[in-house]
């Protein structure tokens, strides 16, 4: 049996590079909460922390996570626990332990966040055969939603739909990671990424020429642009843009790490880093600014959008767009038409942030225990479709939210917050600065050195503070849950994380054991296995 | 149906915010379309012993310069 390590993967070309690590960036999030973000914090005015966050948090960040991929690639490492081993020099044991953030987080976010982009593969179809049509009010295609995420409900739907969709999705992604880098992902980048922009400008155009129903598409823009300027001097507004940013470019979950593993030790960081940013905040800025809450605006008018807002992302991206779906002028076939684009949108932009997710799990498997890449995509399928059958079946009772904070938020600000000091102190800022620039097309201005040691960490540090007083404690002791019922399956829902974590940590240490004993076995020093010996 | 649109400083805001990461977008893009290798593969020639199965890792002092 050959097996295809991680030395003997790359990228195919800079191209299909840029639109996969801006894949793997651009998700539902760009289209359903930045525009929420945007007119709750302060509208235009938000803007200007967004920006000062993309450039003092952002840009930083993303520059640091490929560097330190590319650099653990160099040694055979596609994900964080061999790449912090080597940020230390192999000095500090306890560096790889550290890495298992680095495994479980997107594994983590990958099993809930593939159920959720499955729901949109099944609107895309509910979309094409008129699925919804006739639920033109917002509480009769809430209940299409909710009857569809709750698989004993089939008052609207077949129960157990949802999870045929999931797994429909499951086999994609395995199909699609199991054909490796170039072969597989890189190919579906290079397909999706620009289906994604196409569809998103028709979409764009369609919005901003609706005629007016409640509001004009004007005034949709209006309510996400008009800028309020007492928000500035609010520190949430400051915060929910700092946050915003790491959510959007996926910073601390160790994708990014894991593609720029798979470049060659002399290729570009700078410039293709900036360039998945960029791409992914045209996504963002333009394309999700304006077409969903200027939609909602237009068909609810501004106090009705601003309800759906607070419903949450779903009440947004799937109940407010059906019903808008459904309003458009013409007959019904361009009102389905125009929701196969906008569900299929979101489909692309979730899977395309999929095979990112599991890109780290894949890669630990196939260089630290010689899995085939065959092996361990369609390996991690199957555990995301036995641990994501909990998400299915205990949805209604808050399963999902407890991992999409947990690991989707809180886990990130954990994870960068530990990145950057080790990059910044533990391997040295000044070595640091250097390896980036190794083989740069784009020298970064000196002024992000300074940024990178200090503005950026202290940031973290004050973000992952407010967010542990305000947000973790609360959370923790579950003072938001409304349902006593519901908090056993939180604690279940915990334990699960838990238990990934320590399977985690006992994989890095089966796996280091195994390389010490293999350098043993060549006459190396246990403390000196390493590269080589992760080849093999 | 409600009155009025889009404000003054809304347009300016959505303009400059817009055009800004419109505009990085496009000069990225720019500055790699215009390098000599930017459809051709990664990488090119990978460092001696960088690759393959069985093969020893690169020097630990290959590119941490």
């Amino acid at each position: 049996m050959s097996v295809e390590t991680h030395q003997q993967e790359q990228w195919g070309t800079r191209i299909g590079l840029i639109l996969a690590m801006a894949g793997n960036a651009v998700g539902l999030g760009n289209f359903l909460r930045f525009p929420v973000q945007a007119a709750q914090n302060g509208g235009g005015t938000f803007m200007i922390p967004y920006f000062v966050s993309f450039l003092v948090l952002g840009i930083p960040l993303m520059w640091i996570e490929w560097t330190i991929g590319r650099f653990g690639g160099k040694f055979g490492h596609g994900s964080l626990p061999g790449m912090f081993d080597e940020l230390t020099d192999r000095k500090k044991p306890w560096a790889k332990y550290l890495g298992v953030l680095g495994l479980v987080t997107p594994l983590v976010v990958f099993i809930y966040y593939t159920y959720v982009v499955s729901w949109m593969l099944g609107f895309s179809f509910f979309s094409a055969t008129g699925g919804y049509f006739g639920l033109g009010q917002v509480g009769q295609m809430r209940h299409y939603l909710y009857s569809f995420q709750n698989i004993f409900d089939s008052s609207m739907h077949g129960g157990w739909l949802a999870l045929l969709f999931f797994i429909l999705t499951l086999l994609f992604l395995g199909w699609v990671l199991s054909r490796g880098i170039s072969g597989g992902i890189e190919k579906l980048a290079l397909i999706g990424m620009p289906l994604l922009f196409i569809f998103a400008l028709v979409l764009m155009v369609r919005v901003l020429t609706l005629p007016a129903v409640k509001a004009s598409p004007a005034q949709g823009l209006n309510f996400i642009w008009n800028p309020h300027w007492t928000s500035l001097s609010d520190p949430k507004v400051w915060l929910a843009a700092a946050g915003q940013m790491f959510f959007t470019l996926s910073l601390g979950a160790g994708q990014i790490h894991a593609y720029a593993s798979y470049l060659d030790a002399h290729e570009d960081v700078t410039l293709t880093g900036l360039s998945t940013a960029a791409t992914n905040e045209f996504a963002e800025v333009v394309l999700g600014g304006t077409i969903a809450i200027t939609a909602a605006v237009v068909f609810f008018g501004v106090s009705g959008a601003v309800s759906i807002a607070k419903g949450g992302t779903f009440d947004l991206g799937i109940v407010a767009m059906g019903v808008v779906f459904q309003g458009l002028p013409g007959p019904q076939i361009w009102g389905q038409v125009f929701g196969v684009l906008w569900f299929f949108l979101l489909f692309i932009a979730g899977i395309t942030s999929c095979v990112a997710l599991a890109t780290p799990t894949i890669s630990f498997l196939q260089e630290e225990f010689a899995w085939t890449r065959r092996r361990a995509s369609y390996g991690v399928m199957g555990v995301a479709l036995l641990l994501g059958l909990t998400h299915v079946v205990f949805y209604q009772h808050g399963f999902m939210s407890e991992w999409d904070y947990w690991a989707g938020t809180f886990g990130l600000v954990v994870l960068a917050t530990i990145e950057i000091f080790l990059f910044s102190f533990g391997f040295g800022i000044d070595r640091g600065w250097e390896e980036m620039h190794h083989g740069a097309d784009l020298r970064v201005p000196a002024l992000f050195k300074p940024i990178m040691k200090w503005v950026t960490p202290a940031f973290l540090v004050l973000l992952f503070a407010w967010w542990g007083w305000s947000e973790a404690i609360p959370t923790f002791l579950m003072h938001g849950v409304s349902n006593p019922a519901d908090i056993p399956y939180r604690w279940a829902s915990r334990g699960l994380i838990v238990m990934l974590g320590l399977v985690g940590l006992w994989l890095i240490r089966v796996a280091w054991r195994r390389k010490a004993a293999r350098a043993a076995g060549t006459g190396g020093a246990p403390g000196e296995a390493g590269p080589a010996a992760s080849a093999r | 149906m409600q009155n009025g649109g889009l404000t003054g400083f809304a347009a300016v805001f959505m303009a400059v915010s817009m055009g800004s990461v419109t505009i990085l977008m496009v000069w990225c893009f720019y500055r790699i379309l215009t390098q000599p290798d930017s459809s051709g593969p990664v990488g090119g020639d990978r460092p001696e012993g960088a690759g393959g199965e069985g093969t020893p890792g690169p020097s630990r002092e290959a590119g941490n310069l």
